[in-house]
């Protein structure tokens, strides 16, 4: 008996350590306004300069570039008041004037000179999108010459990467990047947290909150939890199965984003959808409205390369593929295909049957996909890839559509994606796309300046892609925010590596 | 050997018996596709239609893990009949052969031993791609080597019994011998490990799919529909109450048969 005694007290002894565990974590210490906020993604280190690093500092509030974007998507000055275009070749930045770097050392065009080149010798793509040749200071201006016409350097500007940076201070650059925005990292541990302070000579005046602490909470479950038991206050992304968790006490931002999730289709001989006709079908017989359901969070149904809210006249565009499984039919029909006796169209003799290549942890969009292809007649394989890396080097005769999920509007500019996706020979056109329309307009869009002409440009680009059927695009997922009804100035941005401001607070 | 009828081990094999039964039936009982989507009842809780629910592409639950016993017991049965028939191969022909080959095949068995199965699979399902016959070859490679180092012990253990010698004086061959005499005779301590490693095997196959790397989309799987439904612990949780019983359900019934089949046949020896 006193054994039994003994074995329940000691189990209570260790509930009672468990619990008291526990609670002592969800109560800190902070002084002031903190706040806690939960990430999909931490880089590696938090130098700008490194990977994809950079997101997170824009993210986080605490790194600036020269201009930025409005969340209604126009460019607008950040650290630099305005700019204008001089000649083609030529840029004239002028640059905000009392701006401070966390290290209370004044930003003057020279050092964001130093900044910009830093970040070109040590980000081969940076260097690639800004093409800059020279950059020579004129007072406060900053005037930037670039190798040839560059009609995406404003845009290319606004790349995390650049944000501006104090490089004669480069000693804790991987952990603690001296920068110029509202807070001020104090401390970053890889996969983790990352913990910010207020910065007090901040140019834009005080910042909403006193201190910050941002956590990578990169599973999908794991980061909806730590905000339902108030471990966060904030969270960004949100999945459909989570999203019915938050209802009181919470607020859910949604956006239309800038993603596209597409099926990259194989355009050579090596594949049926060589022929326009089938991929055309392919595109009448899936279910947009469904895709969106499985995605949900508000997403909206694809249709083009370009989602409605990148402002590319997505409503004029004409043929966008409807589901409409007897047109499809009669597309297939027209291109010389039959149904055989097991209810599948062939061709020759020949079933058509199709593979798509896959990479994503969630393949709930590719099953339904299957089956709707499978219901209309035509076979599909649905082939799980390692990691996206390996949709490179798949080669043409490894799929016939592959898995995309692609960002159409980063830095707010249309060039990076079609000139990566659409032009001939392209890293990322694995399926060998090819029109000298499409290619001559993407060389058009790099040398032209103007912006609504450049919103032209991607408009005819687009309708010709359209028309080409080029790819199967099924959605674009919104972005979304979610907190608690306390915290305040959190925007949900079209481009999501843009959330903290100086705004944001609690209460 | 029979002091007492082995009640429980009867119920057992009889519940054993039902319960395999009813999964190779499912292509009969199911009462839908197992992969048919309707995204209009999505996520539909427990109903006189759809008995367990539907997942989040409208599939109806029950019919899922029916068919998805039929994978996930197959994938077990026939990864353990194959290990076993390699392993109890070898092991018996080193037990039984010259101590030149039984040297070298047991050097064979101990290196194969010192690897680490689950290392070696993963880094076979790899290189290879995952499917089906990828995961049941890769744990195949490594696993036979248990069977065959139990049965090696036990074939030299009986080789050198008494009732050996007089067979072999009687003038039966070689082949005779291991057949009439010694499989006989080391086969129930061989089934009851066989039986028992049933139930790992399910395991080990459904974590396989867990990490992705098993049983691929579409196909039903207990393992694989864990996996598809593991966002949905809080808003759909029977997603993954079902499957997971499925599991837990099969192993104890198999641990509980090879437990039952050890007393009934008296082998701790």
């Amino acid at each position: 008996m006193k054994r039994w005694l003994l074995a329940c007290l000691s189990m209570l002894c260790m509930v009672a350590l468990l619990v008291g565990c526990g609670n002592d974590t969800a109560k800190d210490d902070k002084q002031g306004k903190h706040m806690n906020v939960g990430l999909y993604w931490f880089g590696e280190t938090l130098d700008p300069t490194h990977e994809w690093d950079a997101w997170t500092l824009t993210r986080i509030g605490a790194g600036e570039t020269l201009a930025t974007v409005t969340p209604d998507m126009k460019f607008t000055p950040q650290l630099a008041d305005s700019w204008e275009n001089v000649d083609p070749t030529t840029w004239k930045f002028h640059i905000r004037e009392n701006v401070k770097f966390h290290n209370g050392t004044p930003m003057t065009p020279q050092k964001v000179k130093e900044s910009i080149e830093y970040t070109m010798k040590q980000s081969a793509r940076s260097a690639k999108a800004v093409k800059i040749e020279s950059i020579a200071v004129d007072g406060q201006n900053l005037i930037i010459k670039t190798t040839e016409p560059n009609g995406s350097l404003l845009s290319s500007l606004t790349e995390p990467a650049f944000v501006i940076m104090d490089t004669a201070d480069l000693k804790d650059v991987a952990s603690k990047p001296v920068l110029t925005g509202p807070y001020k990292i104090t401390s970053f541990k890889k996969g983790e947290t990352i913990e910010l302070a207020a910065f007090a000579d901040y140019w834009g005046g005080k910042p909403g909150l006193d201190s910050v602490t941002v956590k990578d909470i990169e599973d999908n479950n794991k980061r909806a939890m730590a905000l339902q038991s108030k471990d966060v206050d904030v969270i960004q992304k949100v999945d459909s199965a989570n999203r019915s968790l938050f209802k009181d006490g919470f607020n859910i931002q949604d956006v239309a984003g800038v993603r596209v999730f597409m099926l990259k289709a194989n355009n050579t001989e090596a594949s049926p959808l060589h022929d326009k006709a089938v991929r055309s079908a392919i595109a009448h017989i899936i279910n947009y409205d469904s895709m969106a359901k499985i995605i949900g969070n508000g997403s909206t149904p694809g249709a083009a390369p370009f989602p409605p809210s990148a402002n590319l006249g997505y409503d004029a565009i004409a043929n966008k593929p409807m589901t409409d499984v007897a047109k499809a039919d009669q597309i297939l029909t027209q291109a010389g295909y039959a149904k055989n006796a097991n209810g599948m169209y062939a061709k020759d003799g020949k079933e058509l049957a199709i593979t798509i290549a896959i990479w994503g942890k969630d393949t709930s969009l590719y099953e339904e996909i299957q089956q709707e292809l499978k219901q209309a007649g035509i076979n599909v394989t649905l082939k799980k890839l390692q990691s996206p890396d390996e949709v490179d080097t798949l080669g043409t005769d490894g799929f016939d559509l592959v898995e995309r999920n692609v960002v159409t509007m980063s830095t707010n500019d249309p060039y990076w994606f079609l000139s990566l996706f659409y032009k001939s020979g392209a890293k990322a056109n694995v399926g060998g796309y090819s029109n000298p329309q499409v290619d001559a307009l993407i060389d058009q869009l790099s040398v032209t300046f103007d912006q609504n002409e450049r919103s032209n440009i991607a408009k005819q680009a687009q309708q010709i892609l359209v028309d080409d059927v080029a790819d199967i695009y099924l959605l674009y997922p919104s972005a979304t925010v979610v907190s608690t009804t306390k915290v305040k100035n959190v925007p949900v941005h079209p481009i999501d590596y843009y959330l903290l401001t100086k705004d944001s607070t609690i209460e | 050997m029979n002091r007492q009828k082995p009640y429980t081990l009867y119920v057992m094999l009889v519940l054993a018996a039902l319960w395999i039964a009813f999964f190779l039936c499912a292509p009969y009982i199911a009462p839908f596709d197992p992969e048919t989507t309707s995204i209009a009842d999505r996520l539909q809780d427990i109903s006189s239609t759809h008995l367990l629910g539907t997942d989040q592409l409208g599939r109806d639950v029950w019919s899922r893990i029916l068919y998805g016993g039929k994978a996930s017991l197959g994938i077990a049965f026939t990864i353990i009949g194959i290990s076993g028939a390699i392993g109890i191969a070898i092991g018996g022909l080193a037990g039984f052969s010259t101590p030149r080959i039984d040297r070298w095949l047991s050097r064979l068995i101990d290196l194969v031993l010192g690897f680490p199965n689950m290392v070696i699979a993963i880094a076979f399902i790899g290189i290879m791609g995952p499917s089906i016959t990828n995961v049941i070859i890769s744990l195949c490679i490594t696993k036979w080597a248990e069977y065959a180092r139990i049965t090696r012990g036990l074939v030299q253990i009986e080789r050198h019994a008494e009732y050996i010698t007089f067979a072999r004086m009687s003038g039966a061959s070689n082949l005779r011998i291991l057949w009439r005499y010694i499989l006989p005779n080391v086969l129930p301590p061989l089934v009851i490990v066989i039986i028992q490693h049933l139930g790992d095997a399910i395991i080990l196959v459904a974590s396989f799919s867990l990490i992705g790397i098993g049983v691929q989309p579409p196909d039903p799987e207990w393992g694989a529909i864990l996996l598809s439904s593991r966002d949905f612990l809080q808003t759909a949780p029977w997603l993954l109450i079902y499957p997971g019983l499925a599991i837990f359900i099969t192993v104890v019934l198999f641990n509980y048969i090879g437990d039952a089949l050890r007393d009934a046949l008296d082998v701790s020896r």
